[in-house]
């Protein structure tokens, strides 16, 4: 450097020596939980108290942080890393909420400062990596997770960014290895399915592709646990109830209901207003056989929410199950009367109007569910069937053909009713058809007593 | 010493790193805001009345059409109204006409462009929760024809050739029910009518209004997912006037979504029209036409459902098109704030892979809620650039505790071969407004070759953005005439071929961005190319066709049959 620079190169770092605080943010928290607002403000009086303190800086952004205020968090965590620019956490908390506002950028630049200072750390190398993936620098992007895979082979979330990188560069063959790996290792990774899916259509393995696409469907929300300690700890300041409901509807989606329970409860402890937890909770008490706490979880869900259908259609099949029909049709009307178009309510009020016998009305519900949602299966069946009960099977007939798509585990069943339909119409040949049908289909999935019955409908159907 | 090297680079590397800072303002705006000035006075209304009702945030649309046949685009804006009896927030302008209104474009004959509100001689002032349009001239005789949804029942206004519309709702059976979105007119069994398919959100009703508190427990708009989705509703033209409601029979009912953008094109160009839905927060449907009356939706195989990483997005607009100029339609999605729109590029049989990131696209959406938008060429370099209009559908932190805390610039992009570069902050002042758009559509409302851009806002005036990019290159339009193919040939594509390039295919449409309806007129900016070597137009009902001796910088009515057969392959 020749002797010329130096005045300007001491004023420039005068300069950026002395760049100053932002103001903190000052966040408004009229309209939150009582319980959360507290604890934002809390935060904020410790950060005006010790304004040149980076801790209390930096713990106010963390509060915000957590409930995605990220415009916000950003601002204190830019204080608190002017404060202490040596503290890898400030710097990693601000590249994330960087990329959170949407400043990729930025992220990527805060990011690479951090790792100069904790140049190991996993999640901000693998943070790094997406960042690159993401800005279309493949070659740093496939370094990094390259470099991951090799420290951690362990790593799903390593050879997924690993595989999307070579995918990305035309390299599906080498793409699919990483992203076998990645499914290996987390077998309920949803992304890693969809990316390994879209790897094998590249490479013409359509049927490997579709059972990843269909094993995405199915964990399309799951990912591996946060491994994420600091990120962890954002986490943990979380004061509301979405959470634990978030928790819940998960473990009540892999059947696991009592423990569904206790995270609804605990969201309720958290904001006793929650009315969707409420909601839910008629549902899971139902199925555990507590009706009582099913049906105080439905008056309080009502209470709170008192424009909301769902309540009231968990109640009514609740009590419609304990053979309470006059009260399940109050609450049926109840559903209606806020969404008369609401298909579900409308075929299972019909369900409970043709059991006592109220075939006209029922069909009226049957129709009404149909006109709403044209192929809701369930509405169609039922309707076929009162139709057929009537006598009117070519009618009836209409109806049970809507029943066979999609292909599931009820479709033989379906099969099985178009095909009494058209017995009982005196078309046998059709009838056998689709009894065969039915039957090949219930062999198939395993389905033992429909086979058997189907056995007899077709001896039935052989006899002249 | 060398540590001094090093921070100083720093510094001067992160001032640097900053370009859209020093961008010089440009001399004269690209595009210049002119609603106000020629006469177009709509400010949306959204009723709200402090109960966070989910139509109020979700806007309306916007059509252009020729609705009296003189040689210029009018403009048809829906508007809302009052979902309770309610005090409303924001109350509309003492000058405030309720329901939806038409403007007559004075081009043609007075020479300037100047818009008269004409809504009650011409009959279309529906007043209702108006949502969306859709134009087809449905009845073939030549006078495009104007659906309009709602939440609550929709319209159909027949043109009637003399400047009014009769609604022939009830005649044609199109009502429908529930919360539609947008719609399109398509003519999916290649009958030579257009068929009509019409998007529904969810299933939310005023009585059933639902609570949604965010994170913290502040209450805001609630996500869709606070209700179900509905299935979207197909009807058959059945050429009487009469449309039958085939949604069950056709497959389109089995799967519900919460419905938002549609858009028609052949995407696996088997010859049959699909039909793409964007699904705010759900799968996306991608309906593949059987070509037997039924549809099988196959976006998950296809690629077309979720984002790169497997993540169900909330769709809202759409657009297809050929921006790649491979010969196929690709797919141009808008979504949410923290997520990246959807850049869908087609392999040419149907399957598809968001490369949203690789065009550079990515970044610029993540801060914003996309919902308008789509491709066109506004400085006819022959590749297609990008508008998004924008705007938030929940408080935006750095809002809160002011008025209408969900405004948001809109965005334009340049097509600059292998990316797409931002260039809102070189347009002008018009780019700079930072509103909560919602619809807009594209068309050549002054009639100079080149496209404009008419964009809605919520809670706000509508804003006509006339495009005034300088040096432009030459361009074509081609207005399309059906015989046996629907009069308006919607779903035809049109070609152009140019001497030593590949042929640039274009739809011919009016449906795609959000809620609107854009010029059915088929636009191509040519760049410096002084010569046209022909035109193909591959009919909706299977002709192609091919003329030449077509100049450069005109517009061209090409009529069905009267071009010469064409054999090439497409």
């Amino acid at each position: 450097m020749s002797r010329g620079w130096w005045p300007l190169s001491l004023l420039w770092l005068a300069g950026c020596a002395r760049q100053p605080l932002p103001e903190l943010p000052q966040p408004v928290t009229q309209g939150l939980l009582p319980s959360i607002a507290e604890q934002i403000e809390s935060a904020n009086r410790e950060a005006r108290a010790s304004p040149q303190d980076p801790d209390a800086n930096g713990r106010f952004g963390m509060v915000l942080h957590a409930y995605q205020k990220y415009e916000q968090a950003l601002v204190c965590y830019q204080r608190a890393r002017l404060l202490e620019p040596r503290t890898f956490r400030w710097l990693y908390y601000q590249a994330v909420a960087e990329a959170e506002v949407g400043h990729r950028t930025e992220a990527l630049s805060t990011l690479r400062e951090a790792l100069r200072l904790e140049a190991t750390s996993p999640p901000a190398r693998l943070r790094l990596a997406g960042l690159l993936f993401d800005s279309g620098d493949l070659d740093q992007s496939g370094r990094i997770f390259g470099e991951l895979v090799r420290q951690d082979p362990r790593s799903a979330e390593a050879h997924l960014g690993l595989g999307r990188v070579l995918a990305a560069r035309n390299d599906p063959g080498a793409a699919v290895e990483h992203l076998r790996q990645a499914v290996a290792l987390a077998p309920d990774y949803g992304a890693a399915h969809y990316a390994l899916a879209l790897a094998l259509r590249t490479l013409g393995e359509k049927d490997a592709a579709d059972r990843h696409f269909a094993l995405h469907q199915l964990h399309r929300q799951t990912r591996p646990p946060m491994d994420d300690p600091l990120l962890q700890e954002i986490a943990d300041l979380d004061r509301g109830p979405t959470l634990p409901a978030r928790r819940a509807m998960a473990l009540a989606a892999a059947g696991r209901l009592q423990e569904a329970v206790q995270e609804f409860e605990r969201a309720l402890e958290l904001d006793p207003q929650y009315a969707s937890a409420h909601a839910s909770l008629i549902a899971l008490y139902w199925k555990l056989g507590d009706f009582p706490q099913a049906e105080q979880h439905y008056r309080r869900a009502v209470e709170l929410s008192p424009g909301s259908p769902e309540p009231h259609l968990n109640y009514a099949l609740l009590l419609a199950q304990q053979n309470r029909p006059q009260e399940a049709a109050k609450a049926f009307q109840k559903c209606l009367d806020i969404n008369p178009t609401h298909a579900e309510a409308h075929t299972q009020y019909g369900f409970l109007l043709e059991k006592q016998a109220r075939l006209k009305e029922a069909e009226r519900h049957y129709r009404q569910a149909l006109e709403s949602a044209p192929n809701h299966r369930q509405a169609h069946f039922l309707l076929g069937r009162c139709l057929l009960n009537r006598g009117q099977t070519t009618a009836a007939i209409e109806h049970l053909r809507q029943t066979l798509t999609p292909e599931d585990e009820r479709t033989p069943w379906f099969l099985r009713a178009l095909s009494g339909a058209y017995a009982q119409g005196g078309d046998r040949e059709l009838a056998r058809h689709y009894a065969r049908e039915a039957q090949r289909r219930a062999a198939a999935r395993g389905l033992q007593d429909l086979s058997r019955l189907l056995q007899n409908d077709l001896r039935a159907l052989e006899r002249p | 010493m060398k540590g001094y090297l090093v921070i100083v680079a720093a510094c001067v590397s992160s001032w640097v790193c900053r370009p859209g800072q020093h961008t010089p303002p440009p001399s004269a705006p690209w595009f210049r805001e002119v609603a106000a000035e020629t006469g177009l006075d709509f400010r949306h209304f959204t009723g709200a009345t402090g109960r966070l009702y989910l139509p109020e945030i979700v806007g309306s649309g916007v059509a252009l059409l020729d609705y009296d046949g003189d040689g210029d685009l009018d403009v048809y804006l829906v508007q809302a109204t009052l979902l309770d009896s309610g005090r409303p927030l924001f109350p509309p302008p003492a000058t405030h006409w309720p329901g939806n209104r038409l403007f007559r474009n004075e081009l043609v004959p007075e020479g300037r462009l100047r818009f008269t509100d004409v809504t009650d001689r011409a009959g279309v002032g529906h007043v209702g929760y108006g949502m969306g349009v859709a134009v087809g001239d449905y009845d073939n005789d030549g006078r495009p024809d104007l659906f309009v949804t709602n939440f609550g029942p929709n319209v159909l206004y027949h043109n009637n050739g003399d400047g009014t519309f009769r609604d022939v709702t009830r005649q044609a059976g199109v009502a429908g029910d529930g919360w539609s979105s947008s719609a399109a007119f398509v003519d999916y069994d290649h009958d030579g009518d257009l068929d009509l398919f019409v998007t529904r959100y969810v299933d939310f009703t005023v009585k059933g209004n639902q609570r949604c508190p965010g994170s913290s427990g502040e209450l805001d708009y609630c996500s869709p997912a606070a209700y179900r989705g509905l299935p979207a509703r197909l009807y058959r033209n059945e050429g009487n006037g009469r449309f039958t409601d085939v949604t069950a029979s056709s497959n389109i009912g089995s799967r519900p979504g919460p419905g938002l953008g549609v858009v028609a094109a052949d995407f696996n160009r088997d010859g049959h029209i699909d039909i793409y839905v964007a699904n705010d927060g759900a799968a996306n449907h991608l309906w593949l036409n059987q070509g037997d009356g039924t549809f099988r939706e196959a976006a998950v195989t296809a690629g077309v459902a979720y984002s790169a990483d497997g993540k169900a997005q909330a769709g809202m607009g759409v657009d297809a098109a050929d921006f790649d100029n491979d010969g196929d339609d690709d797919i141009f999605v808008t979504n949410l704030i923290g997520e990246t729109n959807n850049l869908f590029v087609n392999d040419g049989a149907g399957s598809f892979q968001d490369e949203i990131m690789r065009f550079g696209l990515g970044q610029p959406g993540l801060p914003h809620t996309g919902f308008g938008g789509g491709w066109f060429d506004y400085d006819h370099d022959g590749r297609l650039d990008l508008f998004v209009a924008n705007g938030a559908v929940k408080t935006l932190e750095s809002l809160r505790g002011t008025a209408y805390p969900f405004h948001e610039r809109n965005q334009l992009f340049h097509h600059e071969a292998t990316r797409y570069r931002e260039t809102s902050a070189e347009a002008g002042p018009a780019l700079v407004l930072s509103e909560v758009s919602r619809g807009a559509a594209f068309g050549d409302l002054d009639n100079d070759g080149d496209l404009d851009i008419l964009v809605t806002n919520n809670n706000g005036p509508v804003r006509l953005l006339l495009n005034e990019v300088p040096a432009k290159g030459n361009w074509l339009q081609v207005a399309l005439e059906g015989v046996r193919s629907n009069r308006q040939g919607l779903g035809a594509r049109v070609g152009v071929l140019l001497a030593g390039q590949k042929p640039r295919w274009r739809r011919a449409r009016t449906d795609g961005s959000y809620l609107s309806a854009s010029d059915p007129r088929v636009h191509f900016g040519l760049g410096a190319a002084a010569a046209i070597d022909g035109v193909i137009v591959l009919w909706p009902t299977g002709k192609a066709e091919l003329w030449t001796g077509i100049k450069p910088s005109t517009l061209v009515k090409l009529r069905e049959g009267t071009g010469n057969p064409w054999g090439g392959r497409y």
